[in-house]
């Protein structure tokens, strides 16, 4: 572990995050959308732990905001899945452009 | 409860101004009542019985009985009043402060600010305060009115029918009797208030009450466009008047901070008081002076009270014969010493004007109540004549006996007009002394009384206002006019009367039909024109009778005299020596006037000389000095002129059926507000293509707002 | 050898994140979403946070990833569906994305880059006692992370009860087929 910085881990952090955001623009499926999400999540995680490891004095932090990430983002997709089913019952489509009813 | 007068008589006095007050808001009532009740006569009990008690389907002349039982009780207490004020006034001989509390009151009405007794005042007073003027005014208006309202009982008879023709609008209506007496109620009470009152500000209460029910009044056969015309006419030229009176409340409240007479009568004890400059006591003087003559119907604002005869004959001898014109020269003689010399020299020499422009007008009118109107307006500018030139107890005076006498002319022609079933042209007329014998007699009483003949009330007072005015022209000898134009309008005024007795009364009648219906009219129209008649002979008597200044009712006013007179004293001097000439001169005047009446009425033929046109200066009369087309020209064109102005450019040209918008409406005021409106609406317009409703382009723009903050970030710390 | 397990773990990471991007069924996104799941909790392991490496294994890919799984399942139109976003929206999507990538490395790279020799992170004991707020040698004041534990339980508790609802069996619309191919 001797040799291994810090930056590997940031840069690996920023293309997951960079994968997530780009599934987040280009999926029209709601699921897809969904994990386009996880994918950011996951991105931050691995930031705080990377810090936490490399920086003296955030190592409990760090991982304790992971935890909590980790418990949130499970939370989130519980009520995003949630949503999506009743969208799909009410629309009969996971299609997101058929989600237009807020159209001003 | 009767204690609550023996410490303040004044009471009394405010007892009859309140009592015409509980027959309207009585007669008010009623009627809401009735009308509430109507639509449930028949079905519960106690309504049915409430309505039928309040007057029914028919009140009939129940209002009338009601008002007229309220005036004469005002009369009887302010007679007591009267009684016990000079009682008091041995009493109290030589203590004024407790004298001045038992008839004076006030209580602080509106009160604001923290500040109390500094100019400006915070505070509006209600009150009255009972002097010798104020308490001899009470009593003529009430005793007055209560003779006037038994008058219209008979009068109005015709309005207590449920339908009522009337002629001259061509509709037939339902009958007002009620709401007659309703009025005429409200105007006593607002007169007295007006009389009582103790500070400025209750007066222009009083003031603009009056104007209004006047307006009520001369508008009550509503349906004929003359009258409601005739009642715009009147309030609207008295306004033009309250306008200056107003500025001189303001000007007085912010340099004094008080409006309380009394109080102000005080500051101006030594002549003008160092808070007030000179040009402000002028203005004060003059603003004040214009509401008396917009009230008092002084040239120039004189016009409304001829036309103000479209009204029923009892309300033109009570408001504008006896009281409300009478108002204004009250108004002159209780706040004289806030006015300048120069003001007075102002009103000195407009009652002169007003007085000779009114007779020359009235010797030439044909409508008997025209003449009594201009007879009038002429009367008082005698007495603004006669106040202006420091005869302050003359004008005052003349105020009182003209009051009576010019109530009495107006109760007959009513009586006259009522025989001859309204008929109103004196061309009609003639001969009628031996159908109507009470009315006649009566009537040259009055005549006798107005054209100065001795021992009848008119002649102490027009005598006295004879002699002030040459003795104020023999000091002043610049002002010759103020002597001639009486003297002259004196021998005019016997002239016009006795014209207007002969052609009525004496010879042969000129309209059979008429005459061969008219009748004398019954005891509530006569009792009070005898009573008024023994009021118009012996209302100035003194003893001894042929001595004027003996005069009892002259001897109470002078004691009234307000301190700043003796700036008079040479004048008046000057007055008492000349006293007999000038009543002789008088007298000579007035005997001539009545016999040219005589030659050209009775000896000569009337007919003939009543067909015959007029001369150029009878022309000039006849059209009243063209003052209404003067106005019209210089008043009411330039006005309608800017008022379809200010709509034409406001109005859209219309093309067919649809307004189209033209250039000049679109830089305009209306055009630019539309515009904003557009603008406002495109924007929302634009706005709106953000809110796609799609997910995506929201998250995209989320995504980019994140990048670009990151992007910023980077950049800022570097 | 650390790196080189950091390569390995790395690569299949962004390899599988590439996956879930360019898949064009959803089910397969979501294969390709365990592996990076799984990929991220070895990076855990590597870097010594062995509590957060199983948290995220139990959590993520037993209970996030079968969710998704299920979503997939309950609202599948249909088994080789798959939309095809327009090729604009692609290229918008990739330029943002490559921006947002430079953006970050570049200020990954600006900072400094400490490595190890560093002690070890804690382990799940001490995590454990800093949720529950029990003094420790290195915290004798003992507060640390009690109140965000209790929210984040409350918030599971909430978050529970609204899925339930939310998801509560209703009338439902037969499925539409969807699109065939490219619109």
């Amino acid at each position: 572990m001797n040799e291994l910085g810090l930056t590997p881990f940031l840069v690996l952090s920023a293309f997951l995050f960079a994968c997530g955001i780009l599934c987040f623009l280009t999926k029209r499926n709601a699921i897809g959308l969904l994990m386009g999400v996880e994918l950011v999540l996951n991105a931050a995680n691995i930031n705080f732990v990377a810090f936490a490891r490399f920086v003296p004095g955030f190592q409990l932090e760090g991982q304790v905001f992971a935890v909590i990430v980790i418990v949130l983002a499970a939370a989130e997709a519980a009520v995003a899945l949630a949503i999506f089913l009743n969208f799909y019952n009410n629309h009969a489509s996971v299609d997101v452009d058929d989600a237009k009813d807020l159209k001003g | 409860m009767f204690d609550l007068f023996d410490d303040n008589p004044g009471r009394l006095f405010l007892l009859a101004t309140l009592l015409p007050l509980v027959a309207v808001v009585f007669m008010l009532s009623a009627a809401v009542v009735r009308h509430l009740l109507r639509p449930q006569v028949s079905s519960t009990k106690w309504s049915t019985l409430l309505y039928w008690f309040l007057g029914g389907d028919h009140p009939l002349k129940t209002g009338g009985y009601l008002t007229v039982a309220t005036f004469v009780a005002a009369a009887a207490v302010s007679i007591l009043g009267l009684v016990r004020f000079y009682e008091d006034l041995e009493a109290f001989r030589g203590s004024p402060a407790p004298f001045e509390a038992r008839w004076a009151e006030r209580f602080q009405w509106i009160h604001v600010g923290p500040s109390k007794n500094e100019p400006p005042a915070t505070a509006l007073h209600l009150g009255y305060r009972i002097d010798r003027l104020s308490a001899l005014m009470v009593t003529m208006v009430t005793v007055v009115s209560s003779l006037i309202a038994l008058f219209s009982l008979g009068y109005m008879k015709d309005e207590s029918k449920d339908l009522v023709e009337d002629h001259a609008a061509h509709v037939q209506r339902r009958g007002r009797f009620g709401r007659f007496f309703l009025y005429l109620g409200l105007f006593v009470f607002s007169m007295l208030n007006l009389l009582i009152a103790d500070n400025l500000f209750q007066v222009f209460v009083g003031w603009e009450l009056v104007g209004v029910c006047s307006f009520f009044l001369i508008g009550f056969y509503y349906e004929r466009r003359s009258a409601s015309t005739a009642a715009n006419k009147a309030f609207i030229v008295n306004r033009i008047g309250d306008a200056g009176f107003l500025v001189a409340i303001a000007i007085l409240w912010a340099t004094f901070g008080t409006l309380n007479i009394q109080e102000l009568i005080e500051k101006f004890h030594e002549g003008r008081p160092a808070a007030l400059t000179d040009s402000l006591w002028l203005i004060m003087g003059l603003g004040l002076f214009l509401g008396c003559v917009g009230k008092s119907a002084q040239f120039p604002l004189h016009t409304w009270l001829p036309d103000a005869m479209e009204g029923p004959t009892p309300v033109s001898a009570l408001i504008h014969a006896a009281t409300m014109v009478a108002a204004g020269v009250y108004l002159v003689g209780r706040c004289y010493p806030l006015f300048s010399p120069d003001v007075l020299l102002v009103i000195a020499y407009t009652g002169a004007i007003t007085l000779f422009l009114a007779a020359t007008i009235a010797t030439v009118m044909t409508d008997i109540k025209r003449v009594l109107a201009y007879s009038t307006v002429s009367q008082l500018g005698y007495m603004m004549l006669a106040l202006g030139v420091g005869g302050w107890t003359a004008g005052l005076f003349h105020l009182l006996t003209h009051a009576c006498f010019k109530a009495l002319l107006f109760l007959g022609s009513g009586s006259v007009i009522h025989g001859l079933h309204h008929e109103q042209d004196m061309r009609k007329m003639g001969g009628l002394r031996k159908k109507m014998p009470i009315t006649a007699f009566t009537m040259l009483v009055g005549v006798l009384a107005i054209s100065g003949t001795p021992f009848f009330s008119g002649w102490y007072s027009k005598d006295m206002i004879l002699a002030d005015t040459l003795g104020y022209g023999v000091v002043h000898k610049q002002h010759a006019l103020l002597y001639l134009i009486p003297f002259f309008t004196a021998g005019l005024t016997a002239f016009y009367m006795f014209r207007l007795w002969f052609l009525t009364f004496t010879g042969k009648p000129r309209d059979h039909h008429s005459y061969d219906h008219a009748h004398e009219s019954p005891w509530t129209m006569t009792v009070p024109l005898v009573v008024l008649a023994i009021f118009s002979l012996g209302v100035g008597w003194g003893w001894p009778a042929w001595n004027v200044e003996e005069s009892i009712l002259a001897h109470q006013l002078h004691e009234a005299e307000p301190s700043t007179l003796h700036h008079f004293h040479s004048e008046q001097h000057a007055a008492h020596v000349a006293h007999d000439y000038a009543g002789w001169l008088g007298l000579f005047l007035a005997a001539s006037g009545a016999g040219i009446a005589a030659m050209i009425y009775v000896v000569g033929n009337p007919s003939k000389v009543l067909a015959s046109k007029n001369g150029p200066l009878g022309t000039l009369f006849a059209r009243k000095w063209y003052f209404d087309e003067l106005y019209s020209l210089v008043i009411f064109r330039p006005m309608m002129l800017v008022g379809a102005c200010s709509a034409a450019v406001d109005k859209r040209p219309t093309i067919g059926e649809e307004p189209v918008q033209s250039p000049i409406d679109v830089g305009t005021l209306d055009g630019m507000l539309n515009a904003i409106g557009q603008l406002m609406s495109k924007l929302g317009t634009a706005l709106r293509a953000s809110q796609t409703g799609s997910i995506r382009s929201y998250v995209l723009v989320l995504i980019l707002t994140v990048v670009g903050a990151l992007g910023m970030l980077a950049v800022l710390t570097r | 050898m650390a790196e080189v397990l950091f390569a390995i773990i790395a690569a299949s990471t962004g390899g599988a994140a590439l996956g879930v991007v360019l898949s064009k069924s959803v089910v397969r996104a979501s294969v390709w979403l365990l592996f990076t799941l799984i990929g991220v909790s070895l990076t855990y392991f590597l870097l010594g946070a062995e509590f957060l490496g199983s948290a995220q294994l139990i959590v993520y890919v037993g209970g996030t990833l079968v969710l998704v799984v299920f979503g997939v399942m309950l609202t599948s139109p249909g088994p080789f569906s798959g939309f095809r976003p327009k090729k604009i929206e692609w290229i918008i999507g990739v330029t943002i994305a490559v921006v947002l990538f430079a953006v970050l490395v570049i200020g990954s790279l600006g900072i400094a880059n400490p490595t190890s020799g560093t002690q070890e992170l804690p382990s799940t004991g001490p995590i454990g006692m800093s949720f529950l707020g029990v003094p420790e040698a290195n915290r004798p004041t003992g507060a640390a992370f009690l109140l965000p534990f209790e929210i984040v339980s409350v918030h599971l508790i909430v978050v529970l009860i609204a899925a339930a609802y939310l998801a509560r069996a209703k009338r439902r619309l037969p499925p539409k087929p969807g699109p065939a191919g490219a619109p």
